[in-house]
């Protein structure tokens, strides 16, 4: 069993350790390593582990941590039965897009890819930061498709037959896609995840049983250095999923290695085990825990404010919460020893009892910039805490931290720097060049979406009090990142992209490219994306690698077809049942006027708010979304807020007048709106 | 008793927040209680000759002599006079360093033409390649505005405005100031901020700080080139200058909020001196109403609603530009208006005692609730019962 697995980790390790390699930030890493392996710190006679000590020292250890993690983070892939089918109904909508695109073409009279001239060229490098002044005709452009037309496209999914028997069903309404999504129940509750934690480095030290190739005369070959950090990168992994016994708490716990433990484990899904591990170990969200790995304060347990939150008292003793352990354990209070003879599906459950949005759904004080509050005492000083404990954080440089961090509210002053920690989207010198190139071929070509793009930007953001004074930085930021092919390389599924000849220069020989080179295609309110990061960044190149980011992330969710529970559809229906469930008078409501409920939200939805709460608020809503990793806080923020408006909804019976009383939502402050929904369910 | 208001300004913001509240519209000549009134018609109110005498229950929204604050020339002599008057009392406020006032050096430099026309000259040999920005003392919304970096130009304009049979019409005034030539650049643009400001007292001083303002920013990229120096759409960040040019706006009328652009630089810049500016920017309004304190003729029935104009340079030193006694009511957008509605609603809320009806022998001393998006800036009466006037506002020093 054990030998399974150190082989699945080893795959596993392999893996990562090939992907890392084909990674930008590799380079830079691998060229510090060398750099680290020719100081006198590096001994030959003793090479793997002066290595290792070195870069623990110099920082270089918690880069490649944080590479890990954020490479957990993209490969963490949801399977589902109905992926081939999302994956179908996608590329056909990126065909009628492409479509549209083309008869949008030939109506004009114009192609979709050409070389600029040298005069344009150079028009556009000289406004290259005043881009509102390069005149282009976009009267005639129109944006390819809007929000509402992307509903059509869900409402109109017709899912796969599960059942042939049920004959005459077969067609699935869009509510009655064959998805599971959560309930706000589950919401409350779902998820522990633990923290990669600095305890793992007590494990590193045993294990020096790999052997280490040839002595490296002048630098590291290459093979060598990455064997080196393969097998950090075993023990990284290794110790990210199952902890280390050794530990003080896990001994308590759980009686040795056991096979019976390791089947149980086995036998229920990962994040389960997870959860288990955690719980028993310590390892997870208790606050002595978090203290020891410097991210809480103060290891009192938030329950009962009495003792340490340590696994033993929240499992066993408690007083705040032995009502719980009595449904789940039959008994309020536990002889620690008894806590090895309960079963690990009630220990399950138990943990499950707990978290999901736990620091919200607790009512916990989270720092959160509303009016109201910004001027009191209690604001100030609890901002300061969080600038504090924020700025340790960064100077620990370690992603997951940061992750934690934001759970509990971002102080504005550190945001721009914890999302880049823990996004990975630092700027190095790399993605300057990076950037400039992707400029080069702006200047060079002359693509059809830049219309698009030009006049989304003047129908959205242009007009919008907020972002004006940012029109020119996201022109830049838009225009690149329709030329990023690296976008195209990383979306998990495959958008269809079209290949298109070069226009241009008559002599030279006929060339080809993807069009467009990021295989987006800007929606109407595409460039809303990118426009909150311009409160964040001056400068367009480190708002651009920050705002890819989060789109390789979770944007690219949002419009477009695809399965699992961040999907649009998964969302949309997870809006679709909390209204259904909770607001059931509304939801008749909205039928009986055959209203669409979805067509109220799906332009919030679509853009996460963006453009439709006010920057502050949205900023902190987008904090939420990085540090639960789940777009789910959307469809659930949406379905609130209608249900907060419900009195006056129920008023009205026209779309139109419906859609009035949505319009403003510059009151809506989003950490107590969230906080009263997810209270009462607990 | 029934409240009644009158208005000579054809405002809805005023009206219907007037009624909101039940008052009754009435004219000039009626018992009025509540006066929102132009500068001219106050002034006429308040002359000799009018033989007016409110009575107990009567307020009106300016000073008789509210342009010692609004002139451009009398502001600036003010704050000379009142920092002339600290240093001379020994006051460590006036203390200066490099011969520049440390804590009171927030104007900049200016002169009177034609009467300080030697000093200006003086000035301006010891920085040659400066540019300085010549206003007509009595006028707004930018017009008679223009720039000058040499000398000549400044001499041609003046033998140009001298021209026999303007002469006796125009001897119109003007103040020349040092050209702020580095202003914070927001997306490239140059701006000022539109911070209101309420006074309901200057003996005691009480003012209040409204906490919703905006920026104004130009429609044109900042270019500090001399070929731009007649462009008034660079430089200049009036609305009413800007809404004629060709790339106004006016869905948002080149307005951002003061929130967002705290957001932004707080975000950007970091807390400590995003702090710190907007500290600056509380503790200018405060020493600028404390110039003029003193040689307003104060009246209980008088409160006012200020327009202060603040430019930001880039190294986040905030400098008052001017002071408007009649800030501009009309809404260009629709948040606009949303402001002005609570701007409007709030100072109502302050001037007026609980009781819902005006009354000078009221202590003027509001509820928290009264005080709406207000934050107290000063209250020399509170300072004085509590002695905590320090904690107003940390870092300033006015006492
Ligand atoms: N010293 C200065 N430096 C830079 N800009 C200035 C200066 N003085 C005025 N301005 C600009 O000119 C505009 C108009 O000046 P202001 O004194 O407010 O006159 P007005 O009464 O016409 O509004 C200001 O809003 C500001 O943008
Ligand atoms: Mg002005």
């Amino acid at each position: 069993m054990e030998e399974l697995k150190d082989k699945s980790i080893h795959h596993t390790t392999i893996k990562i350790c090939e992907d890392l390699k084909k990674s930008a930030s590799f380079i830079s890493l691998f060229g510090d390593i060398q750099k680290l392996v020719v100081t006198p710190s590096v001994k030959s006679d003793d090479f793997k582990n002066t290595l290792l000590k070195a870069m623990q020292e110099n920082g270089l250890e918690s880069e490649l941590k944080n590479s890990i993690y954020r490479w957990i983070k993209t490969k963490r892939k949801e399977v589902s039965p109905y992926d081939s089918f999302f994956r179908k109904a996608q590329i056909h909508w990126d065909k009628r897009i492409h479509k549209s695109l083309n008869s949008m073409c030939s109506e004009l009279g114009i192609s979709l890819a050409k070389t600029r001239g040298t005069s344009e060229r150079e028009e556009i490098l000289s406004k290259w930061t005043e881009l509102t002044n390069f005149e282009v005709d976009i009267n005639k452009y129109r944006p390819v498709y809007a929000p509402r037309d992307f509903l059509e496209v869900l409402i109109n999914l017709r899912g796969p037959i599960r059942d042939k028997s049920q004959g005459d069903n077969a067609h699935w309404e869009f509510t009655q896609l064959p998805l599971r999504v959560k309930n706000l129940a589950d919401l409350v509750r779902l998820g522990f995840s633990p923290v990669l934690h600095e305890a793992d480095r007590l494990a590193r030290e045993g294990s020096a049983m790999y052997p280490i190739g040839p002595e490296p005369i002048l630098g590291v070959p290459y093979s060598m250095g990455v064997s080196a950090m393969k097998e950090l990168l075993t023990q990284e992994f290794k110790n990210s999923w199952h902890a280390t016994p050794g530990v003080r708490q896990a001994k308590t716990h759980i009686e040795g290695p056991s096979l019976k433990l390791t089947k149980c484990l086995l036998g229920i899904n990962r994040r389960d085990i997870r959860m288990v591990t955690g719980l028993l170990t310590g390892h997870c969200h208790l606050s002595r825990h978090l203290q020891l790995i410097g991210i809480a304060e103060d290891p009192e347990c938030r329950w009962c404010l009495e003792d340490e939150e340590t696994s033993p008292h929240v499992l066993t003793e408690c007083p705040a919460i032995a009502r719980v352990r009595e449904r789940h354990f039959g008994s309020s209070v536990l002889n620690p020893k008894d806590v090895k003879s309960i079963q690990l599906r009630k220990l399950c459950t138990f943990a499950k009892e707990r978290s999901f949005y736990p620091e919200l759904s607790r009512g916990e004080q989270i720092l959160a910039a509303n009016n109201s509050l910004s001027t009191t005492q209690a604001f100030t000083a609890l901002e300061a805490e969080r600038i504090d404990l924020g700025e340790k954080i960064l100077a620990k440089n370690y992603a997951p931290l940061a992750q934690e961090f934001l759970k509990k509210g971002c102080p504005r002053c550190l945001r721009a720097r914890m999302w880049s920690l823990l996004l990975g989207s630092e700027i190095k010198p790399q993605h300057t060049n990076y950037f400039e190139m992707l400029k080069e071929h702006v200047l060079q070509y002359d693509l059809m979406t830049d219309k698009l793009i030009i006049k989304d930007i003047n129908l959205t953001a242009s007009n919008d009090d907020q972002y004006f004074v940012f029109e020119d930085v996201l022109y830049q930021v838009m225009l690149c990142f329709s030329r990023d092919n690296d976008i195209l390389k990383n979306l998990p599924n495959q958008p269809a992209f079209m290949q298109v000849v070069i226009k241009g220069k008559h002599n030279s020989v006929e060339k080809t490219m993807v069009f467009p080179p990021s295989g987006v295609i800007p929606f109407h309110g595409f460039s809303m994306y990118a426009a909150p990061f311009c409160y964040l960044f001056d400068k367009p190149d480190e708002l651009y690698f920050v705002f890819r980011a989060f789109y390789l992330r979770y944007w690219h969710k949002l419009h477009r077809v695809c399965a699992g529970s961040q999907g649009i559809v998964s969302l949309c229906l997870l809006y679709e049942k909390l209204l259904q469930c909770h607001e059931p008078l509304l939801w008749n409501h909205f039928k009986k006027y055959h209203i669409h409920p979805l067509r109220l939200v799906i332009k919030w939805i679509m853009r996460a708010f963006s453009g439709h709460l006010p920057p502050e608020q949205l900023l902190t809503l987008w904090d939420l979304v990085l540090a639960y990793d789940s777009l789910e806080i959307i469809p659930l923020l949406a379905a609130i807020i209608i249900v907060f408006r419900k009195d006056n909804l129920l008023k009205v019976t026209t779309l139109q007048n419906i859609e009035a009383v949505l319009a403003d939502l510059s009151s809506v402050a989003v950490i107590p709106l969230l906080q009263i929904a997810l209270l009462k369910e607990t | 008793m029934r409240v009644t208001f009158c208005t000579d300004l054809d405002k809805s913001v005023v009206v219907s927040n007037c009624e909101k509240r039940g008052w009754i519209q009435v004219g000039p000549e009626d018992e009025w209680n509540v006066y929102w009134a132009g500068t001219m018609t106050c002034r006429s109110l308040f002359s000799v000759d009018s033989g007016y005498r409110m009575n107990d229950n009567q307020i009106i929204n300016h000073f008789p002599n509210h342009y010692e604050i609004s002139r451009k020339d009398l502001l600036v002599k003010n704050i000379k006079r009142y920092r002339r008057d600290l240093e001379k009392e020994g006051n460590s406020l006036a203390e200066r360093g490099d011969s520049k006032y440390l804590h009171l050096d927030f104007i900049p430099t200016t002169f009177v033409l034609p009467a300080d026309y030697n000093m200006f000259v003086e000035e301006y040999r010891k920085a040659p390649q400066s540019t300085w920005i010549m206003k007509p003392c009595g006028r707004s919304q930018g017009s008679g505005i223009f720039l000058i970096n040499k000398l000549s130009k400044l001499k041609r304009w003046s033998r140009e405005s001298k021209t026999p049979f303007q002469q006796q019409l125009t001897r119109e005034s003007y103040v020349i100031s040092k050209y702020i030539d580095n202003p914070l650049l927001i997306g490239g643009k140059k701006f000022d901020l539109r911070i209101y400001v309420l006074v309901s007292s200057f003996r005691p001083l009480k003012a209040y700080q409204f906490r919703l303002g905006f920026c104004r920013f130009c429609t044109v990229k900042y270019d500090s080139s001399v070929a731009e120096l007649d462009n008034m759409y660079v430089h200049l960040t009036n609305v009413s200058v800007q809404r004629h040019g060709g790339e106004y706006n006016s869905l948002h009328g080149g307005k951002m909020s003061i929130q967002n652009l705290r957001l932004h630089l707080e975000s950007t810049r970091g807390k400590v001196v995003t702090e710190k500016l907007f500290d600056q920017i509380s503790w200018l309004i405060i020493h600028s109403l404390k110039a003029i304190a003193p040689v307003v003729a104060t009246d209980r029935h008088c409160f006012e609603c200020y327009g202060y104009d603040i430019i930001i340079d880039n190294n986040l030193k905030p400098w008052l530009v001017e002071v408007n006694a009649s800030p501009s009511l009309t809404s260009t957008t629709a948040n606009d208006r949303i402001l002005k509605h609570k701007l409007m609603d709030n100072i109502f809320s302050i001037v007026v005692p609980p009781s819902g009806i005006p009354d000078v022998r009221w202590n003027k001393i509001p509820t928290q609730q009264a005080l709406g998006d207000f934050e107290i800036l000063i209250d020399e009466d509170l300072a004085e019962n509590t002695e905590n006037c320090g904690s107003l506002k940390n870092g300033c020093k006015w006492k």
